[in-house]
């Protein structure tokens, strides 16, 4: 393959399929706090970079929005800062165990900051999950709305982030080379 | 099936350029954040459901997706109501602009085409010299083009699963996580390998980025429905 630009820009369009059909296997196996739905931008963003990450990010939730269910839609600055966050990591220190628990870290705390103003002028911080309940209890102690909507999602994410970087590095193993060595790892 | 969403009619909102849509549909969900009185939660109201007449789209669509946002709306409520001892108003207030948003994102899909979308991101996307637009909106096509078939294979391998006795709703929170790469793995394997072959074609048809100049082309009516939305704003900060 000559043209290394014609693959990765197929390669992304097939994260961004992931990244949908990933909300979809969390919906299957049902497990708590786990979403999957960034599976692909981490990927993305891991073996191309930022620009690539951030691009796949965006075009995800307004796919999703189009094809599937429209509430997400507002979300889609998360899913940018995503890919940009784990590009920026993976560019500087390659994309490993290592790397994608760190980045799975640094991304349950950027996730929420992003997410949190947008469901808390959306719907006053409350999503209708469980969580809700540490919400109310952490604002009825006190605490203001958004550090109390901030909280929960913090460690929501710490768990969907962390995971989904893990797969995400057992993944890349399994790609042949002949893919991989145009993508420039 | 990706048309799902979209209801095919003939109305004015349907007409109205897709950029024009966005925008709009941005600044009345920020527009949203104004309400503070009940004038103004009238006043949106009352544009959202002209908006919903006047587009024709079928209303039992949308209800599905305020089915959708029902946990989230009885959450408010309860939570509003029992342990944050908020005022009737913060909780209408709270819970019309979940909906209001929903709602309005909701029309937008729904009189939006999906290949319509590609078009307008590419448009809309600025400084194209430095943000390649052209390859954004084409990843956008390629992924809604293989969305369907990698949703039929992801159905052929849950089935698959299900006919070697492998039921993961009855299985242990453990044995859940281990055969999560038993799903991911035939579906991500297959978009490998599609990947490449179309871009062994795509190289092998020559194609290239093409230098197109896109512009903004906004009819009569965009400008019609713009001054109709700077009235609709007018009356909010006005009724604040």
């Amino acid at each position: 393959m000559r043209d290394a630009k014609m693959l990765k820009l197929t390669f992304c369009s097939m994260c961004i399929v992931i990244n949908i059909l990933g909300g979809m296997i969390a919906n299957t196996v049902r497990i708590p706090l786990l979403f999957l739905d960034t599976v692909g931008t981490i990927l993305s963003a891991a073996l191309l970079g930022p620009f690539y990450g951030m691009a796949t990010g965006g075009l995800s939730s307004i796919l999703k929005a189009l094809v599937m269910n429209p509430k997400g839609m507002p979300f889609a600055l998360v899913n940018i800062a995503i890919g940009l966050t784990v590009g920026i990591m993976a560019k500087k220190f390659g994309f490993n165990i290592k790397t994608a628990i760190i980045s799975g870290i640094l991304l349950a705390i950027i996730c929420p900051l992003i997410g949190t103003p947008i469901a808390v002028f959306l719907s006053g911080g409350f999503v209708g999950d469980p969580l809700d309940i540490v919400v109310a209890w952490m604002a009825k102690s006190g605490e203001s709305i958004f550090v109390s909507a901030f909280v929960p999602r913090v460690f929501a994410n710490l768990i969907d982030k962390t995971m989904s970087g893990i797969l995400v590095v057992a993944l890349i193993k399994y790609i042949p080379s002949k893919i991989l060595k145009p993508l420039k790892v | 099936m990706l048309n799902k969403l979209y209801s095919e009619k003939e109305s004015i909102v349907h007409k109205i350029d897709v950029k024009t849509k966005i925008i709009y549909t941005f600044i009345y969900i920020l527009s949203l954040g104004l309400i503070n009185n009940l004038v103004t939660l009238f006043i949106s109201c009352i544009s959202l459901i002209f908006i919903l007449i006047v587009s024709k789209i079928n209303l039992k669509k949308i209800s599905i997706f305020i089915k959708s946002i029902l946990p989230a709306l009885i959450s408010i409520a309860i939570m509003y109501k029992f342990v944050l001892n908020k005022d009737n108003f913060e909780i209408l207030r709270t819970t019309s602009v979940l909906i209001f948003s929903t709602v309005s994102i909701s029309c937008f899909v729904m009189t939006t085409k999906v290949t319509e979308m590609a078009k307008a991101i590419e448009t809309m996307i600025p400084f194209k010299t430095i943000i390649p637009a052209y390859e954004i909106s084409l990843m956008f096509t390629i992924s809604l083009r293989f969305l369907p078939i990698f949703i039929k294979e992801y159905q052929r391998v849950k089935k698959a699963k299900i006919c070697r006795g492998i039921y993961i709703e009855e299985m242990k929170l453990k044995e859940r996580i281990k055969n999560i790469m038993g799903y991911f793995l035939p579906v991500f394997m297959l978009s490998l390998e599609r990947a490449y072959n179309l871009a062994i074609a795509m190289e092998t048809k020559g194609y290239r980025k093409k230098n197109r100049k896109l512009k903004w082309n906004l009819k009569r009516l965009d400008y019609l429905t713009f001054y109709m939305f700077a009235g609709y704003l007018i009356l909010i900060i006005g009724g604040r």
